[in-house]
């Protein structure tokens, strides 16, 4: 392989950059990391500092809940896009992470990486359980059971749990500790690093980003994944072979509620508060909404969702005059998009991509 | 760029052209500028010299300061959209006719000496705004994006207090001031104080030391009363309140009755008024809900013979509650009749604008932009903790009286205006909702720096 390689090398530069090469290497499972590590390493500059980039009015704290959402997406999606269970109640994992990690802050001891571990453990124990009742039901009802338990923890942390989770006002006076004892996530990157990424919070939003892309796309490209797509695909059939359904499914719950859990402590890390917003069946919608756009099943198709719903929310709503239409706005670019392209933005991108190639390929 | 951006009538848009022009120049200069914010002290001495004489003063950047190029920017945060609107209305056009006074003379301007009516510290001043939609995590979005996009040296506005305490640890890391505005709530100038917030308007407690004061004369000594009250924070510290401060003056509380927050249906805390059959209710709510509470007891008939105190009473409740709000009490913290020459001028000035009688909410978000300003004009820089420090022990007397910020928990000590709804056809002749009853003075609506909520009070540091 290496050798074939090296002989493409001196052959021509055309082997290399040939659509069979392009086409073999940009489904293995090293080219989504890379791809994933080349897109934060850029992302908040091209967004926020970048010279003609940063016209489209985007800034720093930004580029950085934008990957912090993608992170919830990505969870998400593993379970609508790969096992096909639509749940409307995953603002309980994104939410429970959120307080689960500014509790230990508030009590314990605000090390980010502590609140990251006790933020997600706590949403599988939270999958677990919830996991284990919603699953015995399928479609619709499986959404609805979903959305009931969300609601049910909004409106306990709401008012009987308010001495924990400060109820309406939720949990302020978060303190961040050094990382590892080490750095504040707020200092400053030196030279470079800081033109690129700016603090060490981006950083770590920055790696944890990659993490899950890597894992999700693990799964995807294992057999284990092929059967959460087998799952999707016909349930039925899949019992029939023998596997059992279920535990697959509770796998899938489980792997998502903990990605959206750590997607939760993160953003708490990342506002220093923690709120009923984010248990609200709201955030459960919003994230089925960014998941749509960008592309239902998709690797990447998450990310392009939170993008634009982000873009909207934190940067239209600020233009004058129209900024407070921005919800109907990004309801037209909706319909819009999912009207002509069901597979969303990705769908889009690679239709365009490949109507682009074949023009290439018959006029060379 | 240079000259066309200075005009304050597109907010967003010159904010976005000021943030770029900093941004660039922190990548020409590479992280030299963000080293310097680690306070790692390397003697790199940036911020001086920017060319405009107002770089003097070598304090190491922090926050947004220094400012690049001439244009400072300020910055109003409220609530647009939702049940809180009315307020935020108001506030947005207080602020926007403020920023229009420092920059062009004008209204108090004329009449407060640090202020020239050309800028501030020779910089002219832009703005840009941000719906809170009543919502934390909006907001908490929306002020990063004015801090680290546009560059704002403070922030003022707001009518939640559930927001406002979400934003107070923003404005402490960022190193941003906040003047908080409405909002109400007991720990905002308590357990969750911090040294780059302050709050110029009344707290929970302030309210009910003014009612304590009055009531008694309004309604009589010997008083039983029952409480409803909004289940949060905002509800709870002014139950608190007022159960100790009336009790204090021998009225008797016989009961209480939580509703939850977004209820609208009062009718078990209507049964249970009723059981209780006291002489006063104390109705901690606010909005839709203060007027839904309001006509479900008319219609249950409980109304009659009580009197209602809402301890903040403000148009984002007046205004849906319309006639049925007539003779309920509460206080303000200001009313655009009080009578004295500088109310009469910013009415003025505000009317000439928008052809409406200003509310307290206007005002206030007027108020603190020019004493933010005359601040900074008597601490001669933007510098964040030279400006807290000048806050600290700021006094101002403009259109709301007697002001002065503490240093303990950066309460203001000020006068509280006790008031009472007025009927439908009141309130079409005056174009307001409320009559002044009595104005209440500073001394007899402060409480003391070792009692709560301002005993709860840590201050965090000032860099």
């Amino acid at each position: 392989m290496s050798e074939e390689t090296a002989q493409q090398l001196t052959d021509t530069d055309a082997a290399i950059l040939s659509w069979e090469t392009w086409d073999r290497v940009k489904h293995t499972e090293r080219f989504a990391i890379v791809a994933a590590v080349v897109f934060v390493a850029l992302w908040s500059w091209l967004f926020a500092r970048a010279p003609i980039t940063s016209e489209l009015g985007g800034y720093h704290s930004l580029a950085t809940t934008i990957l912090i959402w993608s992170v919830f997406a990505i969870g998400f999606n593993l379970l609508l896009g790969q096992t096909g269970l639509l749940s409307f109640g995953h603002a309980m994992f994104w939410g429970g992470g959120g307080y689960a990690a500014a509790l230990v802050s508030l009590h314990v001891y605000g090390d980010p990486v502590l609140m990251l571990v006790v933020g997600t453990t706590f949403t599988l124990l939270l999958a677990a359980l919830t996991g284990v009742i919603a699953l015995r039901l399928h479609a619709v009802y499986f959404a609805i059971i979903t959305l009931a338990m969300g609601q049910l923890l909004y409106y306990l942390a709401t008012s009987p749990l308010r001495p924990i989770t400060g109820g309406r006002n939720g949990l302020t006076g978060i303190q961040l500790e050094p990382i590892f004892g080490l750095v504040y996530l707020g200092m400053p990157l030196p030279g470079i690093f800081g033109t690129l990424w700016v603090n060490y919070e981006y950083l770590l939003v920055a790696t944890v980003f990659v993490l899950v892309i890597a894992f999700v796309n693990r799964i995807r490209k294992s057999p284990y994944g092929l059967i959460f797509r087998a799952i999707r695909e016909n349930e039925q059939r899949v019992s029939f072979v023998g596997l059992n359904v279920w535990r697959y499914k509770f796998a899938a719950f489980l792997m998502s509620g903990g990605i959206v859990g750590l997607g939760g402590s993160l953003m708490t890390i990342e506002s220093q508060f923690a709120g009923l917003g984010s248990l609200y069946w709201i955030t459960s919608g919003e994230v089925v909404i960014m998941t749509v756009l960008g592309g239902v099943g998709t690797l990447f198709g998450p990310v392009l969702g939170a993008v634009i719903f982000l873009y909207f929310e934190g940067v239209v709503d600020g233009f004058p005059i129209v900024g407070r239409y921005w919800l109907l706005m990004l309801a037209t670019v909706f319909t819009a998009i999912v009207w002509k392209y069901p597979d969303g933005l990705w769908g889009m991108l690679k239709l365009i991509a490949s109507r682009i190639r074949s023009s290439v390929e018959d006029n060379p | 760029m240079g000259n066309e951006s200075h005009t304050q009538e597109n907010g967003a848009g010159t904010a976005s052209n000021s943030r770029r022009h900093v941004l660039k120049a922190i990548g020409a200069s590479g992280a030299v500028a963000l080293a310097g914010c680690a306070g790692e002290g390397n003697g790199n001495g940036n911020g001086t010299g920017n060319g405009n004489g107002n770089g003097a003063d070598d304090h190491a950047p922090i926050g947004n300061y220094p400012i690049e190029g001439d244009t400072a920017m300020y910055g109003w945060h409220g609530p647009l959209s939702g049940i809180l609107a009315p307020d935020g209305e108001e506030q947005e056009r207080g602020f926007e006719l403020a920023i229009d006074h420092l920059n062009n003379g004008g209204g108090l301007v004329d009449h407060y000496d640090p202020l020239s009516g050309d800028g501030v510290l020779d910089y002219e001043i832009d703005y840009v705004t941000g719906d809170s939609a009543g919502d934390e995590e909006t907001s908490i979005d929306n002020v990063e994006r004015m801090i680290d996009r546009d560059n704002i040296q403070f922030w003022t506005g707001g009518v939640s207090s559930g927001v406002c305490q979400a934003l107070q640890p923003i404005a402490q890391r960022e190193r941003v001031i906040q003047l908080t505005s409405i909002s109400h709530a007991g720990p905002i100038t308590g357990e969750n104080c911090e040294r780059y917030s302050f709050r110029p308007s009344m707290s929970a407690r302030t309210s009910a030391e003014a009612l304590a004061a009055t009531l008694p004369d309004l309604l009589g000594d010997d008083v039983d009363f029952f409480q409803i009250y909004l289940d949060y924070s905002y509800g709870i510290s002014n139950r608190d309140s007022m159960t100790e401060l009336m009790e204090g003056q021998g009225w008797n509380e016989i009961g209480q009755s939580a509703i939850a927050f977004g209820e609208s249906d009062h009718s078990s805390q209507i049964a249970d008024l009723d059981e209780a059959d006291p002489d006063v209710l104390v109705f901690t709510t606010f909005g839709t809900a203060m007027a839904d509470g309001i006509s479900q007891m008319q219609e249950a008939g409980v109304a009659e013979d009580i009197d209602i105190v809402v301890p903040l009473l403000s148009a984002f409740s007046m205004e849906p509650a319309g006639g049925d709000a007539e003779g309920v009490i509460g206080t303000a913290n200001w009313h655009p009749l009080r009578g004295d020459e500088l109310s009469e001028t910013f009415v003025d000035a505000y009317m000439d604008e928008y052809d409406e009688l200003p509310g307290q909410a206007a005002y206030e978000v007027y108020d603190n932009v020019l004493h933010y300003s005359a601040a900074v004009e008597n601490a001669g820089t933007f510098h964040p903790p030279t400006v807290v420090r000048e806050l600290e022990e700021f006094e101002w007397n403009l259109a709301m009286g007697e002001m002065a910020y503490r240093e303990c928990d950066h309460q203001a000590s000020r006068p509280v205006y006790v008031c009472r709804g007025v009927s439908e056809s009141e309130q079409q002749e005056t174009g307001t909702y409320l009559e002044l009853v009595e104005e209440v003075s500073p001394e007899d609506s402060s409480y003391d720096c070792d009692i709560e909520p301002a005993a709860s009070c840590e201050m965090s540091e000032y860099e």
